[in-house]
């Protein structure tokens, strides 16, 4: 599916049920594009209106005198399957049908033949019944929530696939909140032309997507399913949501995108095997998704630093229940910075600069464990909430960050002020967590996936 | 030494230009202007200095790849802008050194390269790095004046706050080229004298570690005005 790309990457973009009132998804879709910053060209199509939001609206695609890359349509069903036509006989090169109320309905027969006219004219179908397409770097923006309801993510190289268009919302909205940088984002509803099948295809050979998240239900073709996996997670993580695992979400997901949900132990197989990430909740799915924003794990030996005794002891729980290692400190290091540290601070891992330590002690924690051989990977706890450890914290944080070579995360559980510094922090690219098993959880997983991917690189593959 | 390049960098609205100006105005006057400092004179004298903007080269080669609407900027293409750059300085040194044979001038060539987004592109043979700081709240108020919108005023005090021009510039440079100097309330002239005497002990081979300087202070008491901020 060629055509795939113009999704993404439109000269052109006509909303068809481009509408002038505020509260309609065809007002909302031309405005983000509008105010977002949309480079191409835009065309509203309305029969019963002159102009939206300031540009030229159109009575049909076919008056448009230029090519139109991509048509996103949000009128009823009933008037789909003539606009679809038009739209072919005007060569367009992909749909985003917003609207739904198709095979998700049982209205099967309306769907088969806009799905017979896309593929006989080549054209790339999101939809329908899906949410819209983003592009954070041309500002494509074809997601109907309006943009005070939903942030927008600035630009990075997270993409998202989802087949439901409210996780894709949630994460969006997440990531947007606290900073975390995001490619590309497809909702893709029903999926019947295009699924996450083709889509991880496309994604796989995307070189701005260097992690790739997808939430899905039900696939369509399990072979090329399998295969496309297997091939994209050779180029990047790919971080796996599966909803409808149980007998009782069947109906509901019939009823939701239209899937067939699959037994979910056969999928679990093929995750294991394409060394897929699977996580189990949209928190899970935030969590590992960010600690791919940081350099690759190349072992198990973890340094800990803490300013609260407790947090430390309970990441070290966390880790070994993982099986992960504690780095040993080397006893020329020891000595070093037995002279720098107070007397009373026992220099081991987990490293405790104590209840009192102010940013310059977190410093000289960070910079020994960043040049120490013998750490692979850093989790920082902070307890923000000490009179000692001010926001300085985050300049010393963010240097280190940018000239580190091995993954930083933060643990940091608190209300509102750690909040505000955890999202200062996210938005530099370091990943913060609120609980010490969430930190741990999403390092085990980056860890496993560049250890079965060295496997497969060396041709053992691990099962 | 017969050439000698450094960097002016830093957030916009940090006084780049202004400072690339005045180093130009010292260098082209430096009998009529005061300069409190006899030996800062002198060396200014030895110079042919030549100011290379990294703005101006973008505009002239126009090594831009689109007008973003929501930032409200040109977005360059920084490998363009890196071999440009790169090559334009080649030529400004080969040019001046023809010149020299012919003329038997005396004077030593100073090229300053001026822009934000010399701590994005690697440029070649750069001995010292100034990268100008301002005050974040100082910094919003210049950069209202300029006339810059929410998200652009945002992504660059952030920038700011976190020392990202510092950092990058470290990175690309080493951390014993990169001098930051504060321009939140010293004027002009006093920034380059500063400038100037650094750059006098970079020829005697004098180098001391200045105190880096960091706006985390501003994180401990204006949160608020951190969070306005937070894109």
């Amino acid at each position: 599916m060629k055509n795939i790309r113009y999704v993404f990457y439109p000269q052109s973009i006509a909303i068809i049920g481009a509408s002038r009132e505020p509260n309609k998804i065809g007002n909302v879709i031309v405005k983000n594009l509008v105010e977002g910053g949309y480079r191409g060209k835009i065309y509203p199509v309305n029969p019963n209106t002159e102009e939206i939001l300031g540009l030229k609206c159109y009575k049909s695609i076919s008056e448009i005198q230029n090519s139109v890359d991509c048509a996103v349509i949000c009128i009823k069903k009933e008037f789909v399957l003539d606009v679809v036509q038009q739209c072919a006989n005007k060569k367009v090169k992909s749909i985003i049908m917003i609207t739904s109320g198709f095979s998700e309905t049982g209205n099967e027969e309306m769907e088969k033949k806009i799905l017979s006219i896309c593929k006989q004219n080549e054209i790339a179908l999101i939809g329908p019944n899906c949410m819209g397409v983003i592009y954070t770097k041309n500002r494509v923006d074809s997601v109907f929530l309006p943009v005070y309801k939903m942030g927008r993510p600035k630009i990075g190289g997270i993409s998202f696939i989802s087949q439901s268009g409210a996780i894709g919302g949630c994460i969006l909205d997440l990531a947007a909140y606290y900073g975390i940088g995001m490619n590309k984002f497809v909702s893709y509803g029903n999926g019947k032309l295009i699924g996450v099948e083709e889509l991880l295809e496309y994604f796989e050979s995307d070189n701005e997507t260097k992690t790739l998240a997808c939430y899905f239900e039900g696939i369509r073709d399990g072979k090329r399913f399998i295969n496309a996996l297997d091939k994209c997670t050779l180029r990047k993580p790919v971080v796996v949501l599966k909803g409808g695992k149980t007998s009782k979400s069947a109906k509901a997901i019939a009823s939701h995108t239209s899937s067939l949900m699959g037994n979910h132990s056969s999928f679990r197989a093929v995750f294991k095997k394409t060394n897929t990430i699977e996580v189990e909740s949209i928190d899970e799915l935030f969590d590992v998704v960010k600690v791919f924003m940081q350099p690759k794990i190349k072992g198990k030996r973890i340094g800990v630093i803490t300013n609260g005794g407790g947090l430390g002891i309970l990441v070290v729980d966390k880790l070994v229940e993982n099986d992960f290692e504690l780095s040993e400190i080397p006893q020329q290091k020891r000595e070093e910075l037995r002279k720098i540290f107070p007397s009373e601070l026992n220099i081991e891992n987990p490293l405790d600069l104590l209840g009192d330590a102010n940013t310059a002690r977190f410093e000289v924690a960070l910079n020994t464990m960043m040049n120490e051989e013998s750490v692979d990977a850093i989790i920082v706890c902070l307890l923000l909430q000490t009179i000692s450890l001010d926001a300085t914290i985050i300049n010393v944080l963010v240097r280190t960050n940018y000239f580190s070579k091995k993954p930083i995360l933060i643990v940091a559980v608190g209300g509102e002020y750690t909040n505000s510094i955890v999202r200062v922090l996210e938005s530099n690219n370091l990943p913060c967590y609120p609980s010490p098993e969430r930190a741990v959880n999403a390092l085990r997983k980056m860890y496993d996936y560049y250890e079965n991917l060295n496997h497969r690189l060396s041709g053992n593959r691990k099962n | 030494m017969i050439t000698m390049r450094i960097l002016i960098t830093g957030c916009p609205g940090t006084g780049k230009t202004s400072l690339a100006n005045k180093l130009i105005e010292l260098a082209s006057d430096s009998d009529k202007i005061a300069v409190k400092n006899r030996e800062t004179k002198n060396l200014l004298k030895k110079f042919s200095l030549k100011i290379i903007s990294l703005n101006d080269i973008a505009d002239e080669f126009s090594l831009y790849e689109f007008y973003d609407n929501l930032t409200e900027s040109k977005v360059v293409n920084l490998e363009a802008l890196e071999r440009v750059t790169n090559t334009v300085l080649d030529v400004e040194e080969d040019n001046f050194k023809s010149k020299k044979k012919k003329k038997k001038n005396s004077k030593e060539l100073l090229i300053v390269v001026e822009g934000h987004l010399g701590a994005e592109i690697r440029i070649r043979k750069i001995s010292k790095v100034f990268v100008l700081r301002t005050n974040p709240k100082e910094l919003e108020k210049r950069l209202l004046e300029k006339g810059y919108g929410k998200k652009k005023l945002s992504e660059n005090i952030n920038a700011e706050l976190v020392d990202y021009f510092t950092i990058k510039s470290e990175k690309l440079y080493g951390r014993d080229r990169v001098i930051e100097l504060d321009t939140s309330s010293k004027s002009v002239n006093a920034l380059a004298e500063k400038l100037i005497k650094h750059l006098k002990n970079q020829k005697n081979r004098k180098t001391k570690k200045t105190k880096s300087i960091s706006w985390a202070n501003v994180f401990n008491t204006e949160i608020e005005f951190v969070k306005k901020h937070l894109l």
